[in-house]
């Protein structure tokens, strides 16, 4: 049984952008990002010791190159390079340099610019085995993989698109009351289910838009949350793993299924306690394993659950990607992988952009990246709760 | 008409496990020397695509375009180019190599009982996935 990470806060949750191109570099996002962030805990920058980034588009810098950029002197440094999963990746590291006084306040952040035409080459040199093994069937990096997998889950377990559907449309339902979602027109399932195919059964409205923007928090201890009166979010629970079930021919189940029993058990609280799902979602497949891999249905029982569970802000069901998700908000390149964190965090702290969930005091945040060849590599979740409630 | 050659993955020398995408170590034992052999190119289809949207010229201009997932029977699950009609889940499949314009050698699998010269009109004008 690992130790418990009491003694830690999360504040500040801060976002940058959203646009969906821009000339400035991904350092800039970051940069404003850790700026809004400082601002909004009322913390100097000078108190800053410890930094963690993700960003797809910093190289050939790294957070190292950040800390002169800056002018940050930190006595504790990550690269945190795993995409969807690296906030809540960098959320556990930084809780424990917390714990362990290696650090005082931390900064997390992802950022990412999106310049046009920079997507291809992203998507051909993701990696070693994607530039060998995918791209070159079709070049359509990510769209294929899913695609392949949408297909397979939904030949498994009997989904159809409109289960798919009802995941984007009710996102699109929450990103209608958040100012800074890309895309807040109202979709509905006639809508969505005459999109324009990119690689079937995956259709426009389950793709994400590549955009360029940054999310951010604060990790520092309880006393010094207290002591910048700013509300702060504590870590009941939280676990990742690498590369789950090699085993499996097609990934039908995330690494979440391995974990959530002692992370519900560390946490003391069930599925059922949970007031809101933040899930990864570069696309709906996805945020429908993890439903079921976190504990909400069986396996192979959530097209059943989306069917009969309202997942909007307030329709008293389950409130899923409370901001409108990746699917509607947009996708910052690895900042997408910090919209859930930043989220679960204002929405446990009342600092909502969008739509409120009515009484949320405890929720969970799940990530998923880093599709390497044929599936994504890091599944992660947090289960975080409102302080002193 | 492109030149249909048989499929030829890694092997590891140690513990004779087909490794694929390529890769430097042997992720069974993690052995470092291993060899590119012919090996068995039946396997089941474990799921397809109709690509509507490429980031490439040459896939721009031929779509819609086939893509299938298969398991081989020597373990390895590969992505693959399809030929033939629309694939059908679990349907039996072989799979060859061919070169493609830019000179990869790419992976294309068809049905098991098909002439396997069919991969060979892949990258010929007109003559490709459908
Ligand atoms: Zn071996």
């Amino acid at each position: 049984m690992s130790q418990d990470y009491s003694g830690v806060a999360l504040l500040a949750p801060t976002t940058v952008g959203y646009q969906r191109y821009s000339d400035h570099g991904a350092a800039w996002f970051i940069g404003r990002c850790v700026a809004d962030l400082l601002a909004g805990a009322g913390v100097a920058k000078d108190e800053l010791d410890g930094l963690a980034v993700s960003s797809m588009t910093l190289a050939p810098d790294s957070a190292v190159s950040l800390t002169e950029h800056f002018g940050l002197t930190t006595r504790w440094l990550e690269h945190v390079p795993m995409g969807g999963a690296a906030a809540v990746v960098s959320l556990r590291r930084a809780a424990r340099a917390i714990q362990a006084g290696d650090a005082r306040v931390i900064a997390c952040v992802a950022g990412d610019t999106n310049r046009k035409g920079g997507f291809r080459d992203a998507i051909e040199n993701f990696s070693v085995f994607s530039r060998q093994a995918v791209y070159p069937y079709g070049a359509a990096g990510p769209n294929v993989v899913f695609a392949l997998i949408t297909r397979a889950y939904m030949a498994e377990f009997g989904a159809t698109r409109e289960d798919f559907g009802r995941i984007c449309i009710a996102q699109r339902e929450n990103a209608s009351h958040n100012p800074v979602a890309l895309l807040r027109d109202p979709l509905d399932m006639q809508t969505y289910l005459d999109a324009r195919p990119i690689a079937e059964p995956v259709h426009l409205f389950d793709c994400v838009l590549p955009c360029a923007g940054a999310e951010g928090f604060l990790v520092t201890s309880v006393e010094r949350a207290r002591s910048l009166d700013v509300p702060f979010v504590e870590i009941l629970a939280v676990d990742e793993r690498h590369n789950a079930f090699p085993e499996d021919p097609v990934q039908l189940r995330g690494g979440w299924a391995m974990f959530r029993d002692e992370l519900y058990a560390a946490a003391g609280l069930g599925p059922g306690d949970m007031n809101f799902v933040q899930a990864y979602d570069d696309y709906p497949v996805i945020a429908l394993q993890q439903l079921e891999d976190l504990g909400f249905c069986d396996k192979g029982a959530g097209p059943e659950f989306v069917r009969h569970t309202e997942l909007t802000c307030t329709g008293g069901g389950l409130p899923l990607n409370t901001c409108g998700g990746q699917l509607s908000a947009g996708q910052a390149g690895f900042a997408g992988g910090h919209l859930g964190t930043v989220e679960a965090i204002r929405q446990l702290t009342g600092q909502v952009l969008g739509q409120q969930v009515p009484d949320a005091s405890v929720g969970i945040v799940s990530g998923y990246g880093m599709v390497n060849y044929d599936r994504c590599l890091c599944s992660a979740a947090a289960i975080l709760r409102r302080a002193d409630s | 008409m492109t030149k249909i050659g048989n499929l030829q993955l890694l092997v590891c020398d140690d513990c004779g496990k087909v490794q694929y995408p390529d890769r430097e170590i042997c992720a069974d034992c993690l052995g470092g020397t291993l060899t590119r052999k012919t090996i068995d190119n039946g396997g089941e289809l474990l799921s397809w695509t109709r690509l509507h949207a490429s980031l490439e010229p040459m896939f721009q201009q031929a779509l819609p375009w086939l893509i299938a997932s298969v398991r081989l029977s020597s373990g390895p699950v590969v992505v693959a180019h399809w030929v033939g009609a629309e694939p059908t889940m679990g349907q039996a499949v072989q799979v060859v190599m061919v070169d493609d314009p830019q000179d990869r050698k790419v992976l294309v699998a068809l049905d098991a009982d098909a002439d396997e010269k069919a991969a060979g009109q892949l990258f010929v004008a007109d003559g490709g996935s459908a």
